[in-house]
């Protein structure tokens, strides 16, 4: 190494190559070019002449002063020159390298790497030792660290990889203690800790124990960039609310969070936003039922760590649940009502239905709650048998009706009449409940003190009645008791589900039961397992970087306890169980705030940042060979290679090049300046009027992306990409099809922007109006009608100014049907939205400018968002309630519409070959 | 054993020769066809001799004045009228012209400035008058050792289409002196780049036995504009030894003139002899000086008798 200031030299003696130059000097002075040899017959005329000008014996000074140049740069790159170079570490000696890579360090790894390996590099430059030591937790039988060479190091290092759990500081500062060292090594060390950021508890025992061997340096991320991480997830009614961390504050952070279904697609969206000073933000995901049951995964997009990940199991999903009531509707009295208790509990976990038994079990049903019903009747007593044997989950309340008769649907035999308890004429006091067995489902539910019973119905003794008790009261009597029956569960509560027999319904334990009760419903065939405790073999677990992978060897299987599973290298975050039955094991935080590492005594502390350190020798080699290639290029010119070129010809390219080159300068300049839309006319595209809702007009853009390329593949209309036009300012004419989306936040039209739709319509062009709400009845608020939705709402304000003509909703022979594809319906994410278009009145088609082609076509089933793609073509949003059929339905719809718009309505003329055939055989 | 040894050299000499030809023969063709060719687009416009001479087809009838023989006089004509006539045939005067393209090395050059060598153009230069002055009735002949005597007709052109490319090529650059007759004409075809006294040395035997000659010299544009830059080593192509020039550029206006200085030189010693002189170059379509060359010999016919 020979430092030079800014420069130095990794292979000095190299520089001793530069001596050479001058005698490559001398001898490009000496040697004159080569010639060109050329046959030539009249070379008797030739010989004898007297050149007139001195001829170009020896090489021009300028090439001999590029080729000087070449040669220089060449030795000078070779030589392996470095720009600012460091000068750390030139004492050698030991390098203690401790990295953390726990989970923390997932989420900027590459970054960490590239330190690491710069550092490694440096270190071996210097031939220095190496001591590598981890952080993460360890199995205490991993053989100890040892000092390596920096070679060997770097490749331990390039194939180092995060941990998706949590650091250990304090065994890795013992593991260091433990780590033999030589006198000699031991007297020269230097320490350098590739923090994650974050606190722990043993941070102090880990510096220190670097402070006792030598200097540390401690590097910690900037402050733009914390680590997130995501707590557990928490059901709320209509999806999910996550709490989401971050380690600095300081600045404002904007991220999404996803949703993620099986399949890794993604099932809804919400934005992360932590204000400048927060470090925690709350995030609620809303999704539909149906869809929140496929979710398996949140995610915040671009995390890299386990802790960007929540893996869901079936406890997140929410269960259909149906309810019927035997009593009458006591709706004037809701706190008498069975329906009401049921409904307020179940509501935060599961999906309540009501209606009758054959009605409810028309659908997929997961539960089904009969309050004070005692005989099922007729038809519907085969109807839940059946359900009950394919694994339905029965759950009776007693009541009146059942005291005076009931059904074999129960799980035990019933004595008729009741017991009550604690009535005025009875000594004994209301009966408090007895602990759960531990058979039972409810099994470590704490019971409150103040629940009691004070009538129930009682079960007739028999030998079989212990196992199927899951509570009972202190006096033994049965208070749930349950059996199979098929695949599925018979679960009987012996008190009604108000508060007329207990105030169980009261209490928090009632709706625990029912939530654990409901997580039998799902699985009704695994919950022994689950309940069991039997071990779980890892199906899939993440990685460091929160990626799922195949396990290990080295995990174990995991065995479901009572406190929080202990995640390590046994076990890591994942799934665990089989494709049937998983459940999800996640990283938990152990902390409610991630606190960045706090100040450490005796140690010197960087920021992660650019390296500062550069190698100038392949920019010199480059240029040296670039200097090659235009030297090579020169000879040829002197040779008379080159076409020949004189100086006029020479200066014309010049300028002609430089006039291009200024002429797409001026035209890319051009080209931002220019106006949006007359590239509309360039090609045929699509387009969507510009709501000013971002998230609308994103959805409609990606919606006609989706639309296009569905067009293109299919149709010989080859859309270009989709604009989004502001009637405000934007000229309509060169779209063949408007997509509107009805929005809220819509403002209302200046008379310029009325006029110019108003022409657009009345020249051909067709406006799809979407008020998105999936109403049905469309009305342009003739009185007496009733509520319109939302969307309904802007479009009437908005059809209000403008001359449209009468409307009627599209029939099954209409042309809309018949464009391309033969449908019957016009889905869109939502199905069951009728269509409208201008009215086909006789004469006035005839007449029609539009070749009879409605100017205005109003739905309300959002088919952008059935249409949307993103960059990689996966749907965005999931369709309602027709799943990926519909989605083809709906992009059959759209291809239809825009043929329709683009091609008139000659495929009515079919209505007329029956005639025209008749005519011909005439 | 020494005729032994001649006698293999002779017979690997013949082979060598005999492939060569071949590559030529095959050419001859289309060399053929393209001279046909040229020589089409002449002929219209040119006559034949439109005056009595002594022929075999019938010219014109006229009345008999004193002095004609008696055996001339046509008597189933001048029995259907008063007067005696005299039948006349068409002259039919036949010229033997004898032709002669330049074989050496430095024909065989074609610059990069050009697309065909010289000696292809010369060839073609040649049979296409041959062709052109067969059709005329002229015989041809060619001028070299072994040649062909004149003759006419789509034989003697094939004939001698097949001579003129065959035929082992002399390294002379000027033609051989062999006895003509009298009043001949000579056609040279080459680049007549050689020293001036030696052409004229030539063109002066032949003048003295009264043969009339024309000098066509076919040049390459290299030849004429020296159109080479910079640093160049120009190699002779008939072992005259090789020159390195600096520069070509500053040699140009030199060269230029020199040559200007040659060609002058040339036209000098043709007139001198009565000849004619005419150059063309390469790059220039072929029929220009075809047409010239013609014009020259019928005109020179014509004149003759």
């Amino acid at each position: 190494m020979l430092y030079l200031g800014p420069i130095a030299f990794v292979y000095p003696w190299m520089l001793a190559a530069l001596a050479v130059l001058p005698v490559i000097w001398w001898l490009l002075r000496t040697v004159p070019p080569s010639p060109h040899r050329e046959w030539f017959p009249a070379i008797r005329l030739l010989q004898g002449l007297r050149e007139t000008e001195q001829s170009a014996e020896h090489t021009p000074w300028w090439l001999l002063a590029l080729r000087l140049l070449l040669a220089a740069l060449l030795v000078l790159g070779l030589a392996r020159p470095l720009l600012n170079p460091s000068t750390e570490g030139l004492s050698g000696g030991v390098l203690i390298m401790v990295i953390d890579d726990g989970w923390a360090s997932g989420q900027q790894w590459e970054a960490r790497r590239k330190v690491m390996d710069d550092m490694l590099v440096q270190a071996e430059r210097h031939d220095r030792e190496i001591l590598l030591l981890g952080t993460a937790r360890m199995d205490a039988a991993s053989p100890l660290p040892q000092i390596t060479t920096a070679s060997t190091a770097r490749s331990v290092a390039a194939s180092l990889l995060p941990k998706p759990w949590h650091v250990d500081r304090g065994a890795a500062a013992k593991r260091l203690s433990a780590t033999s060292m030589s006198d000699a090594q031991r007297s020269n060390i230097t320490s350098v800790w590739l923090s994650d950021g974050l606190a722990s508890k043993d941070d102090a025992a880990l510096s220190e124990a670097l402070a006792a061997l030598g200097p540390v340096t401690v590097l910690r991320d900037p402050p733009s960039m914390p680590v997130i991480a995501l707590q557990e997830p928490q059901s709320t009614q209509d999806g999910f609310a996550i709490h989401v961390l971050r380690s600095l504050a300081g600045a404002p952070q904007r991220t999404d969070l996803h949703a993620l279904g099986e399949d890794g697609n993604i099932l809804a969206s919400a934005p992360v936003e932590f204000g400048a000073d927060a470090t925690e933000a709350e995030v609620q995901l809303t999704l539909p039922t149906g869809v929140r049951n496929s979710v398996t995964q949140i995610r915040i997009s671009g995390g890299h760590s386990a802790a960007s990940v929540w893996l869901l199991d079936d406890r997140w999903k929410r269960r259909t649940v149906g309810i019927v009531s035997g009593s009458g509707s006591e709706a004037a009295q809701p706190l008498l009502d069975d329906l009401f208790y049921l409904e307020r509990a179940m509501s935060p976990f599961a999906d309540i239905r009501k209606g009758n038994i054959s009605a409810l079990l028309a659908t997929p049903l997961s539960m089904l709650v009969l309050a004070d019903i005692g005989r099922i009747v007729g038809e519907d007593k085969a109807l839940v048998e059946d359900w009950l044997e394919k694994g339905g989950l029965l759950v009776r309340f007693a009541g009146p009706h059942m005291v005076e008769q009931s059904d074999d649907l129960i799980p035990v035999k019933l004595r008729q009449g009741g017991r009550a308890l604690g009535g005025a004429l009875s000594w004994d006091v209301p009966a408090k409940l007895a602990p759960f067995p531990e058979a039972s489902p409810f099994f470590s539910l704490p019971i409150p003190a103040d629940v009691t019973v004070s009538r129930q119905i009682l079960a007739q003794p028999d030998a079989a009645l212990i196992a199927k008790t899951w509570a009972g009261l202190e006096d033994g009597t049965p208070l749930v008791t349950a059996s199979r029956k098929g695949k599925g569960w018979n679960v009987l509560f012996h008190v009604t589900a108000n508060m007329r027999w207990s105030n169980l319904p009261a209490s928090g334990l009632y709706v625990s039961m029912l939530q654990r009760i409901t997580t039998l419903a799902q699985n009704a065939g695994d919950v022994a397992a689950q309940t069991s405790g039997a071990p779980l073999g890892a199906l899939v677990v993440l990685d460091g970087q929160g990626q799922l992978r195949s396990p290990l060897d080295s995990v174990r299987p995991y065995v479901a306890g009572d406190g929080a599973p202990d995640i390590g290298p046994h076990l890591p975050p994942g799934y665990y169980g089989d494709t049937v039955f998983r459940t999800a094991v996640n990283l938990k935080l152990d902390v409610q705030h991630l606190h960045p590492l706090g100040a450490l005594p005796e140690t010197q502390v960087l920021e992660y940042g650019p390296r500062v350190e550069r190698e100038a020798g392949p920019w010199l080699l480059c240029a040296a060979l670039i200097l090659w290639l235009v030297d090579g290029i020169i000879a040829l010119a002197l040779l008379g290679r080159l076409p020949a070129w004189t100086k006029r010809k020479f200066i014309s390219g010049a300028a002609t090049g430089l006039c291009v080159v200024l002429i797409a300068g001026a035209f890319s300049d051009r080209a931002v300046a220019q106006e949006q839309v007359p590239q509309a006319a360039l090609e045929t595209r699509l387009a969507y009027v510009i709501t000013g809702d971002a998230a609308i007009d994103a959805m409609s853009a990606a919606g006609l992306n989706g639309l296009s390329k569905i067009l293109r593949e299919r149709t010989s209309f080859e859309a270009a990409t989709p604009m989004g036009v502001n009637p405000e300012q934007d000229e309509l004419v060169f779209f063949p099809l408007i997509y509107w989306p009805m929005t809220v936040k819509q403002q209302m039209l200046s008379d310029k922007a009325l006029l110019r739709i108003d022409t657009y319509m009345k020249n051909g062009g067709t406006i799809l109006f979407d008020t998105r709400d999936q109403l049905t009845d469309f009305n342009l608020g003739r009185e007496g009608e009733r509520e319109p939705g939302p969307g309904q709402a802007v479009l009437r304000e908005i059809l209000k100014s403008l001359d449209i003509p009468p409307l009627a909703q599209v029939a099954e022979d209409h042309v809309l049907t018949r464009s391309y594809y033969l449908l019957r319906d016009f889905p869109g994410r939502y199905a069951g939205g009728q269509l409208w278009a201008a009215a086909n009145t006789g004469d006035a088609l005839e007449k029609a400018d539009g070749d009879g082609v409605s100017a205005i076509v109003i739905g309300a089933n959002d088919w952008a968002a059935a249409w949307a793609i993103d960059e990689s073509g996966a749907p965005l949003l999931p369709v309602e309630p027709g799943g990926e059929v519909q989605r083809e339905r709906a992009y059959r719809t759209g291809v239809n519409l825009v043929m329709y718009s683009l091609t008139g309505n000659y495929k009515a003329d079919q209505v007329h070959v029956p005639v025209l055939l008749e005519r011909l055989g005439q | 054993m020494a005729a032994k040894a001649q006698g293999t050299d002779a017979a690997q000499q013949v082979n060598s020769l005999r492939q060569s030809a071949d590559i030529l023969s095959g050419a001859l063709p289309a060399l053929m066809l393209q001279a046909e060719q040229i020589a089409n687009t002449l002929s219209h416009g040119e006559h034949g001799r439109r005056r009595s001479g002594v022929g075999e087809s019938f010219w014109q009838f006229r009345q008999y004045s004193p002095g004609d023989a008696a055996n001339k006089i046509d008597w189933r004509q001048s029995a259907k009228s008063q007067s005696h006539f005299v039948r006349e045939n068409e002259w039919q005067g036949a010229q033997s012209v004898w032709l002669w393209c330049d074989r050496s090395a430095s024909m065989n050059y074609c610059s990069a400035f050009a697309t065909h060598t010289k000696q292809a153009r010369a060839l073609v230069l040649s049979l296409a008058l041959a062709s052109l002055l067969m059709r005329g009735g002229e015989r041809i002949g060619l001028l070299q050792r072994g040649g062909q005597p004149p003759a006419s007709g789509r034989a003697a052109f094939s004939r001698l289409a097949e001579n003129m490319v065959l035929l082992p090529a002399g390294e002379n650059d000027l033609p051989p002196q062999l006895p003509l007759p009298r009043f001949a004409r000579l056609v040279l075809v080459g680049d007549f780049l050689s020293p001036l006294e030696e052409t004229a040395a030539c063109v002066n035997g032949y003048a003295a036995k009264g043969v009339q000659g024309h000098l066509l010299q076919v040049l390459d544009p290299a030849e004429e504009d020296l159109p080479f830059t910079g640093r160049v080593r120009f190699e002779g192509m008939q072992g005259e030894g090789n020159l390195t020039v600096g520069r070509v550029e500053g040699l140009r206006s030199a060269y230029h003139h020199r040559i200007q200085q040659h060609q002058e030189g040339l036209r000098a010693i043709c007139r001198a002899a009565g000849w004619s002189f005419a150059s063309h170059r390469t790059d220039r379509p072929p029929q220009l000086a075809l047409l010239a060359l013609h014009q020259l010999l019928s005109g020179s016919t014509r004149m003759g008798r």
